[in-house]
């Protein structure tokens, strides 16, 4: 054979010319790096902070660290505004999430049957969604006012509210003045809120269902309830999880609605962990404390993280 | 004098060996199909000589220079890929462009080139259109245009034909081959359908399990088949085996034929046939059945071209004989083609 | 009976589609019926509130351009936003393509490793954020927020990339590599191109985050001047008790119709995004 003869014939080029334009491992790592970077310094760097924190007697003013054990854990957890706001992160966001993934349902398999001017209505279902979550609270803070609430002038009209009704004797409901009125007003938001998102990820579900199955469905005889209820839902299940672990995220780590909507009022009655966390460690100034109750969302989070990376690997061997 | 050699070449991916020690050299202007089953690791032997492997081992000469750690912009090779590649988002013309782009040579010099290379492949009139309004034997033309118009040392291909129809891909091969004459290029040719290989190679290397198992033309490596792989492998249907005591006898399905056809009365070797199911595809017939044999019964195939009309019918015993140069032998144990009559 | 029952299911389609439409644009309805009214009408309290009894104005729309920060919020939001989004798109195409093709087996953990930032919430970090923010010294400016906003664009847009880049066919930048180019050239001459669409979903995914993000822009900026609309709407259209609720709803309405309807137009590309590739367009 000729191998020997010319094999031994170097390029005098070959020496880097494979550089970092063609290496890929150098360059796989080069692109990736300012992401990690940013990540680890901006994400990574204040989460071991916010620990930190919250194991010390950090102040707005006092900016020196000195460990301080469990110490802001256990003033914060004796305080009956915790246990409000604990219960109320957990309450609202399971509200939340059962009606809406009820809703968003029903709206997910409207908006996958054909009809004239979806696209305008899946525009304006989205609009709550695509709306700055400040604005659209303070539509509803509006919306719900005391005094010019147009609910009220309704519910007069229709002879629900107003003297010797059923609603009582006042012309107005104050929505945000009354106890389970205003956590049924938070809640609403929500629902108000994240129903769009949940909706247009079962929609995507939905439409990506084999043609081939629903064909197979059909000429097996099955109606629309009987397909919908054995073949489309439970196939778009892991689908659905995605959803409602977005909405539980979304839910329990917001504290816009609640800052603009009652501030956590009437007394402490709607407060959640995240606004608190806010009044304590910002507006008081107490950093430690904030931290502190800021931490107390972390282990939920972790678990519907847990549950999502399951799904995730779940719909990978499918 | 080779223009492509490879000397030891080996490319693992993980514990799988899809290319396991291969040395070839590839002549220059010839065109080499190299023929195996999926997953033979033939794609990796083409994808190691164009640079978008790095191989695990051995090492890559093009025109005598070593290559294997080059890029495949530095090796002066075109490359067809199965699904054509081409860019969805440019031209029929940006996509011939492209290469001479890379060069940066001048915009006028550029455009004749084009128009040049699309003028031997007919494909002028489609210069202004997007690859998606193309048809498939449109696509392919412009694939291999985009691939000749930097006139390469060396053109690969990567199963070009298998996205076309059946009908279509007898014209394109046809018309493949001219093209390669016409130009002379070194050109290499993958593929896992023996009739293109047969049709299209000067020389064919038959791979499996990573390594070659025979190199040479499509009738030595069909009439003389190194091993039983490649026996088998080649002709539809593949060669008939039968188990002897510490050999094998093979003897291709066309050159089983029923007693009374062959004239010769000497050098036959008989085998009784228990006829089991005869299907007419047209041009042949093909009959299967089972022969006893010294360890048992073996099932076996016949074809008969359709000038033999003796009657053959299922269910039924006839005497088929083969002539002794047609009577291939293997070694049992490793499955080498023994030279002479054990 | 077929006509009457295709009737039926008309009917209740359009019914139901209706009543989820009403409860979604509930709040828009009434900010924009409210941005026109007189404050005579609107604090009277009497009539039909969706109705008009005396002639619309556009008084308070006027007032919020002229009397309002209402521009200046516009403003830094648009920097906020456009500089934020060039941000990210200069970080997440790069660690993307990355994920997608050259990090192999291990850039798949990373991708979701990566995804999962996403999910960490502000309001978890705006303490100590806060506390960097004051001891870089850039409390009470829009670039705290320039900072930060990345942190939560670039783990979403890498992942939304990394899909868009491998659903493009290898054989496409290999195809380039052979025909002159080195991987970078072809992975910008080649695969940016195509991948248009999910540049644009990023951009539109970014630049509504910096525009709705809230607890960040509360915390690092006190000054007026430096405040974005998500929070200066909402904080500096109040005086005290007094809300001027004509200017605060069309400022609303403003922000608020314009990028829904962006939005909407992306909606496929982002939900892909968010369904974690579960789904397939």
């Amino acid at each position: 054979m000729t191998l020997q003869k010319t094999g031994v014939v170097k390029s005098t080029q070959n020496k880097g010319f494979r550089g970092l334009s063609d290496n890929e491992g150098a360059l796989g790592s080069l692109f990736l790096l300012p992401a990690i970077i940013y990540i680890v310094a901006l994400v990574a760097v204040p989460f071991f902070i916010a620990i930190a924190f919250s194991f010390s007697d950090v102040t707005v003013g006092n900016t020196s660290l000195n460990y301080v054990g469990l110490e802001n854990f256990a003033r914060v957890i004796k305080t009956p505004q915790f246990k409000r706001a604990l219960i109320n992160s957990i309450g609202f966001t399971f509200v939340t999430q059962v009606i809406v993934i009820v809703l968003a349902n029903i709206l997910a398999v409207i908006l996958s049957q054909d009809f004239r001017g979806k696209w305008i209505a899946r525009m304006l279902i989205i609009l709550p969604w695509a709306t700055p979550i400040s604005l659209g609270t303070i539509g509803w803070l509006w919306l719900l006012d005391s005094k010019f609430s147009p609910f009220d002038w309704f519910l007069v009209k229709w002879g629900l509210l107003g003297p010797d009704t059923i609603l009582g004797p006042g012309t107005h409901m104050i929505f945000l003045g009354r106890e389970w009125l205003a956590m049924a007003s938070v809640v609403t938001i929500y629902v108000w809120r994240i129903l769009p998102l949940s909706t247009v990820i079962l929609l995507a579900g939905l439409t990506s269902i084999n043609q081939d199955i629903l064909d197979q469905a059909e000429v097996d005889g099955s109606k629309f309830f009987r397909t919908l209820f054995t073949i489309k839902l439970p196939l778009i299940l892991p689908i659905m999880a995605v959803a409602v672990l977005f909405g539980i995220i979304f839910t329990f780590t917001d504290m816009t609605v609640v800052y603009i909507l009652t501030r956590g009022g009437p007394i402490y009655y709607t407060q959640v962990l995240p606004v608190w966390a806010y009044f304590k460690g910002i507006d008081s100034g107490a950093l430690a404390d904030g931290a502190a109750i800021a931490l107390f969302l972390f282990p939920v989070l972790l678990a519907v993280v847990i549950l999502m990376l399951r799904t995730a690997s779940r719909t990978e061997i499918n | 004098m080779a223009i492509i050699e490879t000397k030891g070449l080996k490319k693992y991916f993980d514990s799988v060996k899809a290319v396991d020690g291969i040395d070839l050299a590839i002549n220059e202007g010839e065109m080499l199909v190299i023929l195996g089953p999926s997953g033979c690791g033939k794609t990796t032997l083409m994808r190691m000589i164009a640079g978008l492997e790095k191989p695990t081992e051995g090492e890559i000469y093009i025109d005598g220079v070593e290559v294997t750690q080059l890029p495949p912009r530095n090796r002066d090779i075109s490359m067809v890929f199965q699904s054509y590649a081409l860019y969805p988002h440019m031209t029929v013309y940006n996509n011939i462009a492209f290469p001479l782009k890379a060069k940066k040579l001048s915009k006028k010099y550029i455009k004749e080139k084009v128009e040049w290379a699309a003028k031997i492949l007919g494909i002028g009139e489609l210069l202004e259109r997007k690859p998606r309004h193309l048809s498939g034997g449109e696509r392919q033309r412009v694939a291999l245009c985009r691939a000749m118009v930097k006139e390469p040392k060396i053109l690969l291909l990567d199963e070009p034909l298998s996205n076309l129809d059946a009908k279509l891909r007898a014209t394109a091969r046809d018309e493949l081959q001219q093209f390669q004459r016409q130009l002379g290029i070194t050109t290499v040719f993958v593929t896992h359908d023996q009739i293109e290989a047969m049709g299209l190679g000067d020389r064919i290397v038959v791979m499996n399990h990573g390594k070659v198992r025979q190199i040479g033309s499509p009738e030595e490596i069909y009439h003389n088949s190194n091993d039983t792989f490649v026996a088998t492998f080649l002709g539809s249907p593949g060669i008939n085996l039968i188990e002897r005591n510490n050999y094998l006898v093979g003897f291709r399905p066309e050159n089983f034929l029923p007693r009374e056809v062959v004239k010769q009365k000497k050098g036959l070797n008989k085998f009784p046939l228990r006829v089991s199911r005869v299907e007419h595809l047209g041009a042949d017939r093909l009959v299967y059945g089972e022969t006893d044999d010294e360890k048992g019964v073996t099932k076996v195939i016949a074809k008969l071209p359709s000038s033999i009309t003796v009657l053959v019918e299922s269910g039924k015993k006839y005497d088929f004989v083969v002539q002794e140069q047609h009577m291939r032998y293997f070694d049992d144990q490793s499955g080498i083609r023994l030279k002479v009559k054990p | 009976m077929q006509i009457i029952k295709t009737f039926i299911s008309r009917a209740m389609i359009y019914g139901s589609v209706l009543l989820f439409c009403l409860f979604s644009m509930m709040p828009f309805i009434w900010m924009v019926v409210t941005i026109f009214k007189e404050d005579k009408e609107l604090y009277r309290g009497k009539g039909n509130p969706l109705l008009y009894s005396l002639p619309p104005t556009l008084e308070h729309l006027k007032q919020l351009f002229q009397e309002t920060n209402f521009l200046v919020f516009a403003k830094n939001s648009l920097i906020v936003g456009i500089v934020v989004v060039l941000i990210t798109l200069i970080i997440a195409i790069p660690a993307g393509y990355s994920l997608a093709r050259l990090t192999g087996r291990w850039g798949e953990k990373a991708g979701i490793g990566i995804f999962l930032v996403y999910l960490v919430p502000p309001t978890l970090l705006f303490i100590p954020l806060f506390r960097m923010v004051v001891a870089l010294g850039l409390n009470n400016s829009i670039w705290s927020l320039i900072v930060v906003y990345p942190t939560m664009s670039i783990p979403f847009s890498t992942w939304l990339l990394m899909g868009f880049f491998k659903a493009i066919p290898r054989d496409l930048e290999e195809a380039a590599m052979v025909d002159g180019y080195s991987r970078l050239v072809s992975f910008i001459k080649v695969i940016m191109p195509l991948s248009l669409s999910g540049i644009i979903a990023v951009v539109v995914f970014t630049f509504t985050l910096t525009l709705h993000e809230f607890i960040y822009a509360l915390t690092f900026i006190s000054s007026s001047a430096q405040r974005t609309l998500s929070v200066g709407v909402p904080t500096e259209l109040i005086l005290g008790d007094v809300f001027f609720w004509q200017s605060l709803m069309a400022a609303a309405v403003l922000v608020a119709f314009p990028v829904g309807f962006v939005y909407n137009l992306f909606l496929d590309q982002l939900v892909a995004g968010f369904t974690m590739g579960a789904v397939k367009g």
